[in-house]
């Protein structure tokens, strides 16, 4: 298998610029800084064609930002998003637009991402016609073929997106990024908001479509039963940096970095019975303040004067698995 | 058996609208024992917070609590003068929402709200309050507790935020809490934390808890007895270990296996097909009859209610250990 999207060390920051007031108060000899948030930071990953790769995090952790980057949404500060063997940087603006259809992004919530005022069809249809891959007078006929393929029904197409439960909407939002044939579909959050039975419904509707269409996944999410389900590896993000990369399988039996065992011991499991609970202590720290070295250590048990000091690298420590953690260093 | 804390009789809590009557709660019956959790499960509109409202008397118009009796501790609450409800709320019953802004003014600091929801029930001194706020904060793993009623709430992290409702909500020591979705905004090790906090006061306080939720991942690990509510009505009741394992109404059996587990990664999950029904439309049929697989011409009439073994279930064909058992037995499979 060759890889489709290969991310090479992207960090993002984020900068809020000094206003005037502040610049001039920096002239008087005040210190005001600007503010910067590192997203996220130093992150490589690769995925393969066909593959599904859940991430996971709990909130602040970048793993939006980087679903962002790698639909083209945001630029990386730093790094390369390289698709399939081409930088992204080197590329004219042709082979980028055919790169920014072929990345398409399902949001969370659909009824943020539809416009209120249109009815579906043309939510549906319109991407398509603009990019010249149908004529407009294929695109009720193209907005049909979606719906159905979603597996709305089609004669529901000229509603407008209050008409519709959540579930519904959200399948809205998904027909809406395959008009234009993508390869590469980035899903962030893309069914919490949605209730249990009709989560179901749409996490067997990503099933379907990844068979059908030979999709790429970058699944996105804080719920790891939906990405054990559907992944077939899965990055841990922690403030901005992948702390473990492994087989959906070999993670959940032995996670390795501290931090993947604590999130895979916490999730909630029906199966569990009535238990006690031994959370970690600490909450996530601020990003715009990170812990130095490791920024795991204020909360892992484990910790020692290396991981207060020495950022660890992510990096191979068996095959197919990567973390970064000292202790896994030898 | 001692007697419950809480405990409902056929509560109905209707909402008259233009478009007609809403039984958002229909005709329901729990209680709960002291020190005891209750996991009330449902999906959106199934009528779970306005069960929580009702016990709280916080329904507003245009619902009414239309018929039925919560007792709390043997005395009865629908019909109660405001003020003696006021009395009651935030003293012997209180409730946790799912946004903890709803509990917290925002432009009062901690100590300020936390020094009044004593002192509006219980004649303390000032410096005596205080001490009690403090350490209601200590106790649910707050750190500096000094230091943090000193803040005021947009200060302070969302699950920190969560714990200071939660303090609030036990610090005149109630009877009864009803926690109505608490950690569903927060992330995973913080709503462990959480978890942790609600059970052990719970425990050590001996309060009876209804805890509000959409997720039975959350209420496996948590309660003792679980409700499952659809569209208004509780369709099944029992012990929390019983139920999950050998559900017996067939919309909790597809809840639970429409929930990914361990087994058969990357296939399709089982789907409950259709949608929920209107609660306009409902008559006195069974609720879940277009979706189940197991209807026939007996579930247009209203499904009884059979007990066995100290759980209820609504239905006429409640399930067999065995026939939940086997997979793909509880309703009908259907493509999307």
């Amino acid at each position: 298998m060759t890889a489709i999207l290969d991310v090479q060390n992207v960090s993002k920051t984020f900068v809020t610029p000094l206003d005037l007031a502040e610049k001039l108060a920096n002239l008087m000899g005040a210190t005001n800084r600007e503010i910067r948030v590192q997203a996220t930071s130093d992150v490589s990953l690769t995925i393969d064609k066909g593959e599904v790769l859940g991430l996971v995090g709990e909130s602040g952790c970048g793993k939006s930002t980087l679903g962002r980057t790698v639909a083209g949404i945001h630029q990386a500060s730093q790094g390369e998003i390289v698709w399939k063997g081409k930088k992204l940087s080197a590329m004219n603006a042709r082979e980028k637009r055919a790169y920014v259809l072929a990345v398409q992004m399902i949001f969370q919530d659909p009824f943020s991402s539809l416009n209120p005022r249109r009815r579906i069809a043309q939510a549906v249809g319109e991407a398509p016609v603009a990019h010249g891959l149908i004529s407009r007078k294929e695109q009720d006929d193209y907005a049909v073929e979606m719906l159905t393929r979603v597996g709305l029904d089609p004669s529901l197409r000229d509603r407008y997106p209050h008409q519709f439960s959540g579930g519904q909407r959200q399948r809205v939002g998904i027909a809406r990024a395959l008009a234009v044939n993508p390869e590469f579909l980035v899903c962030d959050e893309s069914i919490a908001a949605l209730d249990v039975s009709v989560q179901a419904q749409i996490i067997n509707l990503f099933i379907d479509l990844r068979e059908e269409l030979d999709l790429t996944y970058m699944f996105i999410s804080h719920d790891l039963s939906v990405v054990r389900h559907i992944s077939d590896r899965v990055a841990i993000m922690y403030l901005g940096r992948v702390v473990e990369l492994a087989p959906t399988r070999e993670l959940f039996a032995n996670p390795l970095h501290p931090y993947s065992a604590a999130l895979l011991s916490e999730a909630p499991d029906l199966r569990s019975g009535k238990r006690s609970f031994h959370p970690i202590s600490g909450e996530v720290p601020s990003p715009l303040n990170p812990p130095s070295g490791c920024h795991f250590h204020p909360r892992c048990p484990h910790s020692t004067d290396l991981c207060r000091t020495e950022r660890p690298v992510l990096r191979q420590v068996a095959p197919g698995r990567q973390t970064a953690c000292h202790l896994h260093a030898t | 058996m001692t007697n419950p804390v809480l405990s409902i009789d056929n509560l109905q809590t209707h909402f008259f609208t233009r478009a007609g009557v809403v039984k958002a709660v229909d005709n329901i019956s729990l209680s709960v024992n002291a020190g005891e959790i209750l996991g009330l499960v449902g999906e959106s509109g199934s009528g779970k917070s306005i069960t929580g409202f009702s016990i709280l008397g916080l329904v507003d118009e245009p619902g009414r609590i239309v018929g039925g009796s919560i007792k709390l501790s043997g005395e009865e609450l629908i019909g109660k003068p405001e003020a003696a409800l006021r009395r009651i709320r935030g003293g012997r019953a209180s409730m946790i929402f799912q946004d903890p802004m709803m509990t917290l003014n925002p432009v009062l600091r901690i100590e300020t709200q936390m020094i009044e929801a004593i002192r509006a029930h219980e004649k303390v001194p000032r410096r005596e309050a205080w001490q009690r706020a403090r350490d209601g904060l200590a106790q649910v793993g707050i750190p500096s507790p000094e230091e943090r009623l000193k803040c005021y709430p947009h200060e302070l992290s969302g699950g920190m935020r969560q714990r200071v409702a939660i303090a609030i909500a036990f610090l005149n020591r109630p009877e009864f809490i009803v926690a109505d979705e608490p950690t569903t905004a927060l992330d995973v090790t913080i709503q462990s934390q959480i978890l942790a906090e609600a059970q052990k006061l719970c425990r050590e306080n001996r309060t009876a808890m209804i805890w509000i939720t959409h997720d039975l991942s959350v209420v496996a690990g948590l309660a003792d007895t679980i409700a499952v509510m659809y569209a208004g009505r509780i369709v099944e009741n029992g012990p929390a270990e019983a139920v999950l394992r050998s559900p017996r109404h067939p919309y909790t059996s597809g809840l639970i296996k429409s929930v990914p587990g361990e087994h058969l990664v990357g296939q399709r999950l089982f789907q409950i097909p259709g949608m929920t029904p209107s609660l306009l439309k409902l008559g006195e049929a069974c609720a879940f009859k277009e979706r189940c697989a197991y209807q026939d011409d007996a579930c247009s009439a209203a499904p009884p209610i059979s007990m066995e073994g100290g759980r209820a279930c609504r239905c006429f064909h409640p399930l067999r250990a065995d026939t939940a058992a086997q997979s793909g037995g509880a309703a009908k499979e259907s493509a999307p």
